[in-house]
């Protein structure tokens, strides 16, 4: 299982960092995983692997073996978040990422990645409006 | 009485209805404009006068020419009659709508708008990557839109409303609530002085969270499903001209040489910020995490057994300049009458809301609820089923105030209300009271 920590290498140069931000709750103002650290680093290699990214910005979503989008986390709000977000640095060769919380506009995922989510039969047209919106929707 | 409805078939995502124009935008971003007159005329070969007030002039039966037929119950049962004979199963095809179709184009911005509004013949869009406008309404040969947009500020924003004046309300989440300076005019003028700049033209109201806002006359509600939501208060101060030395010596009333006239300035101010707490009376002001909007003369709250609602006194403002909000009399009360109404169940939980004359929208997760008032019951309801991809009224324009337009997976449908009309104005809980001045000129 991952260590909250530590890096992971994902491709050549691609390192992923599982940060202990966003496994306690000492920072009230921070999204939290629900999930294992070994569900977070499979979501980004999923993210990353679909590249479900914007220069430095990516999303990701699971999906679980029913066809349904998976709970990942919950929000300072106590809301479940249902989109990881993932931000690469030092030349997008190392990420990090966390729970998207719909109060902070500028995470929200861009509309490409919604697009290609709806091309693939993950969201419909209603629910790409309502995160463009950051309105609560479950997906 | 219960909403008259056209659906027009098709996979959009967007539409606005101006001027006699209705504008949609599919889902590949491809912008069609038609002549909603004509389309609606040929919808009524009868040429049944209801259906014409339904969908081509909603203002009409508020003119106070109409008031002393909306109290004769011959001419209110002859007309309810009228509305409710209209056939509610009109499907517009494809092939018909293009019958009127006068341009089509690209998007002329660079995504799908998130929200928009227009005002004076622009089209202004909120995207993740700003504010942009285009000119609308041209009567160029081939394209009667701009085919590109200008920006006027790059901070994201999820929702606008333009006030009856123009003034603009600017919902950026986290970034807050702004206000988009409107240039002032001979009778209008915004003083900012006292918010913080943002940006050349960008004025912050609120750095507390903004999902969605409207307008309650000269002040602004900002609605929040996470933080409080509040009301934004400007005052209006009318100054006459002898305070600020403009005259018009060279005009005449009635060809009277010696009339002196006297013009006006409104001068609006912003005041202070109220928490939905305090006028809900919620206790210990406590964020209760349930959704509050407002616009006109009416906010409303969400509850868990239905609806909260409170007049707003746009008028009363100016007491708060020499008293605290809770010295004041119940004269000088700027929020009153706190009445309940029941409603339940909600369709899941409640994500939006906003107010029309003809009544209040409610967007709940999984469906849309409109309430409205009824001379029969207290008040009745009608549901739309989900997913709803968008939803928008026009309570401050000249003709569709009376409308609802809902885009759905596969179609728009578009809700023509006419219960307002026959209402006690003064005493109606759904819905903005209807004055003669709260609309968009050649809307």
């Amino acid at each position: 299982m991952p260590i909250i920590g530590e890096q992971y290498p994902v491709d050549n140069n691609i390192r992923y960092y599982i940060s202990p931000v966003h496994r306690t709750n000492q920072n009230s103002d921070k999204s939290l995983w629900s999930i294992t650290t070994a569900n977070e680093l499979n979501c980004f290699i999923n993210t990353y692997n679909n590249q479900w990214i914007i220069n430095d910005k990516g999303w990701g979503i699971i999906i679980n073996s029913e066809g349904k989008i998976s709970i990942l986390g919950y929000t300072p709000s106590n809301e479940n978040s249902q989109i990881a977000r993932f931000q690469g640095a030092m030349n997008n060769t190392h990420w990090h990422g966390y729970p998207w919380d719909r109060k902070k506009i500028k995470d929200k995922p861009s509309e490409q990645i919604l697009d290609i989510w709806i091309s693939k039969g993950y969201i419909d047209k209603s629910c790409k409006a309502k995160i463009r919106r950051c309105q609560l929707c479950t997906l | 009485m219960y909403p008259v409805k056209i659906i027009i078939e098709g996979n959009y995502w967007d539409i606005q209805l101006y001027r006699g124009r209705l504008y949609l935008w599919d889902v590949n971003g491809t912008l069609s404009i038609y002549q909603w007159n004509e389309l609606i005329d040929s919808l009524n070969p009868t040429n049944n006068s209801a259906f014409a007030y339904s969908f081509i002039d909603g203002n009409a039966l508020y003119d106070n020419k109409f008031s002393p037929l909306l109290h004769d119950q011959n001419f209110i049962d002859f007309f309810e009659n009228s509305f409710n004979a209209i056939n509610s199963d009109i499907i517009i095809s494809e092939e018909q709508l293009n019958k009127f179709l006068i341009s089509k184009q690209n998007n002329p911005f660079s995504e799908l708008p998130i929200d928009s509004d227009i005002y004076y013949n622009q089209l202004f869009a909120a995207l993740d990557s700003g504010l942009y406008y285009i000119n609308v309404h041209k009567n160029t040969k081939k394209y009667k839109a701009d085919t590109k947009s200008k920006k006027l500020w790059d901070n994201p924003i999820i929702s606008l409303k333009i006030s009856y004046n123009g003034r603009t309300a600017l919902s950026a989440g986290d970034e807050g609530l702004f206000e988009y300076r409107k240039q002032n005019t001979k009778y209008t003028e915004i003083l900012y002085d006292n918010l913080e700049i943002s940006d050349r033209n960008f004025y912050r109201i609120s750095n507390q969270h903004s999902l969605f806002s409207d307008w309650n006359f000269s002040s602004i509600y900002n609605s929040s499903d996470i933080d409080n939501s509040f009301l934004a208060i400007y005052n209006t101060n009318k100054m006459t001209s002898d305070l600020y030395n403009e005259t018009n010596p060279s005009s005449s009333y009635l060809g009277d040489e010696n009339y002196e006239y006297y013009s006006f300035k409104n001068i609006i101010k912003f005041e202070r910020i109220i928490n939905d707490s305090i006028i809900f009376n919620l206790e210990n002001n406590q964020f209760d995490n349930k959704l509050s909007w407002g616009n006109g003369d009416k906010i409303y709250k969400a509850t868990d057994t239905g609806i909260d609602v409170v007049h707003f006194k746009q008028y009363n403002v100016k007491n708060l300049l020499n008293k605290d909000l809770l010295d004041l009399t119940d004269e000088e009360k700027i929020i009153s009458d706190l009445h309940h109404i029941d409603f339940h169940p909600w369709k899941g939980k409640i994500i939006a809301g906003n107010v029309a004359n003809f009544g209040t929208i409610v967007e709940c997760e999984n469906a849309l609820v409109v309430l409205f008032d009824s001379r029969i019951n207290n008040y009745d309801s009608i549901t739309i089923q989900g997913p709803i991809t968008k939803w928008r009224i026009y309570p401050r324009s000249l003709n569709y105030k009376n409308q609802l337009h809902v885009v759905l997976s596969d179609k728009i449908e578009i809700y023509s209300f006419n219960n307002d009309y026959f209402q006690d104005q003064n005493s109606k809980k759904l819905g903005i009271k209807y004055t003669h001045f709260n609309y968009h000129k050649n809307s």
